[in-house]
């Protein structure tokens, strides 16, 4: 019996996940020749940094056809979609085991079919102006590989908290999802915020709102008869979101210009005393003007 | 309101003149004052106490601590993964009942996640001491948080010494508790 081997495909072939994002076609095919009663078990092993998935088959003949010259396992359709990194399929059979690792890799969408794609979601207006502004509008760095920093936020919205699934990381779509569902949270809480005591608000408030809620602290203020921009937030317009609270007596007085020109060497070490602050309101008028 | 949440606070006769270091712990004073407090950063914060004690707040590797003075009592203080790493702290005082309990909030920036997210954001933790027999944590509750989406509607945390009765207004609902002498909280 000649010994086992997985014939196709060669070991490190690349398989390319399109910018749709749709899996490739990945079939695994060995040179088996089973008898009656015989089987091969595939184990598949799929892994990405943490990131692992696996599984097993069992491929056994049958009465009706006892030979085949060749067997295939088919990985997609999905098994293995919206994952990608190393895939190693085993082969145990008759004639012994073998195995081949293959790499799955990523390509980017283009800035216009992520903008649509979020087009097409409900509430996401506020959130493109966000993704535009912080992710580069992409996905995979040049390897293919989904971008991960150095806090562990991975792909185009950096998904950090809660922690990212593995098909989050791999499939941009399903981390812009993510990125969108905690965009809600804050739509909903700006909502929430700003409807109290049954106070009438505009759409453009309620986004700017969440907005700002996603970088930190409520935009508007309550003036009696509306909800405005709170005065005492002064924002380095050189900056995404650093600002200055005007009622601390360090900054009253002050124009951007000078107090920019008295913090913008400590803008770099945050944990040293400082009279500047990160800014949500700063931030809002940063990425929707 | 996440990040800026505002203490209704009665004004104490002489706590609020014992604050130490260089924080400016504006107290209110009048329930509805809009007054923003000014914002520095800090790694740790000290409150004077009514007793003549201080009460400092530190934080170091993600543990926050209170500890009085001169007992040197030291207790950690439960915060939670949403307060940011290396994380500095403000402390502001809200209220007294007679000279041994203490209510006072500790607020720490968020550990902020990827796309700048929370990363002007505060996480806010109301908390009742007891000073006697030694420091203790009664009660405590989280105000504010940009992760966890929580936040409070005017006029916030209410402080009533004539009744010892303490009010939380969130967004959707009113919680009041009523604080016995010993600090016990219902």
């Amino acid at each position: 019996m000649a010994a086992l081997l997985i014939t196709s495909p060669r070991p490190n072939t690349v398989f390319t996940i399109t910018d749709e994002p749709a899996w490739p076609a990945i079939r695994f095919q060995s040179n088996a020749t089973l008898g009656a009663g015989q089987k091969l078990t595939w184990d598949w092993k799929l892994s990405w940094g943490t990131f692992t998935k696996q599984g097993k088959e069992i491929i056994a003949t049958s009465n009706l056809w006892d030979a085949q010259s060749v067997l295939f396992q088919t990985l997609t359709g999905g098994v293995i979609t919206n994952l990608g990194g190393q895939l190693t399929v085993r082969v145990t059979g008759p004639g012994g085991t073998n195995s081949v690792t293959v790499k799955i890799i990523g390509t980017n969408p283009t800035p216009a079919a992520i903008l649509a794609f979020l087009a097409a979601q409900p509430d996401s207006r506020g959130f493109d102006a966000i993704l535009q502004h912080e992710s580069g509008m992409k996905h995979f760095n040049a390897q293919g590989d989904p971008i991960k920093s150095f806090d562990n936020g991975f792909g185009i919205c950096q998904l950090t908290s809660p922690a990212p699934t593995y098909e989050q990381v791999w499939n941009w779509k399903l981390n812009i999802a993510g990125g969108l569902a905690l965009f809600a949270t804050k739509r909903a809480s700006a909502n929430a915020y700003l409807s109290q005591s049954g106070r009438a608000f505009t759409q453009d408030q309620l986004i700017r709102e969440a907005v700002c809620r996603w970088n930190g602290g409520a935009y508007h203020t309550w003036n009696g008869k509306a909800w405005v921009r709170p005065t005492t937030i002064l924002c380095d317009s050189q900056t995404g979101n650093i600002g200055w609270d005007l009622t601390n007596p360090a900054n009253t007085g002050k124009t951007e210009a000078q107090l920019r020109a008295r913090d913008k060497g400590t803008y770099g070490s945050p944990s040293s005393p400082h009279d500047w602050q990160y800014s949500g309101v700063c931030y809002a008028d940063r990425i929707l003007g | 309101m996440t990040g800026n949440t505002r203490g209704c606070v009665t004004p104490i006769a002489s706590w609020g003149k014992r604050v130490i270091a260089t924080l400016a712990f504006a107290l209110l004073s009048a329930c509805g004052d809009k007054a923003a407090e000014p914002l520095k950063s800090t790694s740790a914060d000290t409150l004077g106490l009514p007793t003549g004690a201080t009460l400092h707040y530190a934080v170091q590797d993600g543990q926050a601590t209170a500890a009085l003075t001169p007992s040197g009592t030291q207790l950690k203080l439960e915060a939670d993964h949403t307060i940011a790493p290396n994380a500095g702290v403000r402390a502001k005082p809200i209220g007294q009942l007679g000279t041994h309990v203490i209510l006072a909030t500790d607020e720490y920036p968020s550990r902020p996640g990827g796309m700048s997210y929370c990363q002007a954001g505060h996480e806010q933790f109301l908390r009742v001491f007891s000073l006697t027999p030694q420091l203790h944590q009664t009660f405590q509750t989280k105000t504010a948080s940009c992760i966890d989406n929580k936040e409070l509607a005017d006029p916030g945390i209410v402080w009533k010494p004539e009744t010892a009765t303490l009010e939380i207004h969130w967004l959707t609902e009113t919680k009041t508790y009523k604080i016995d002498p010993n600090g016990t909280v219902h």
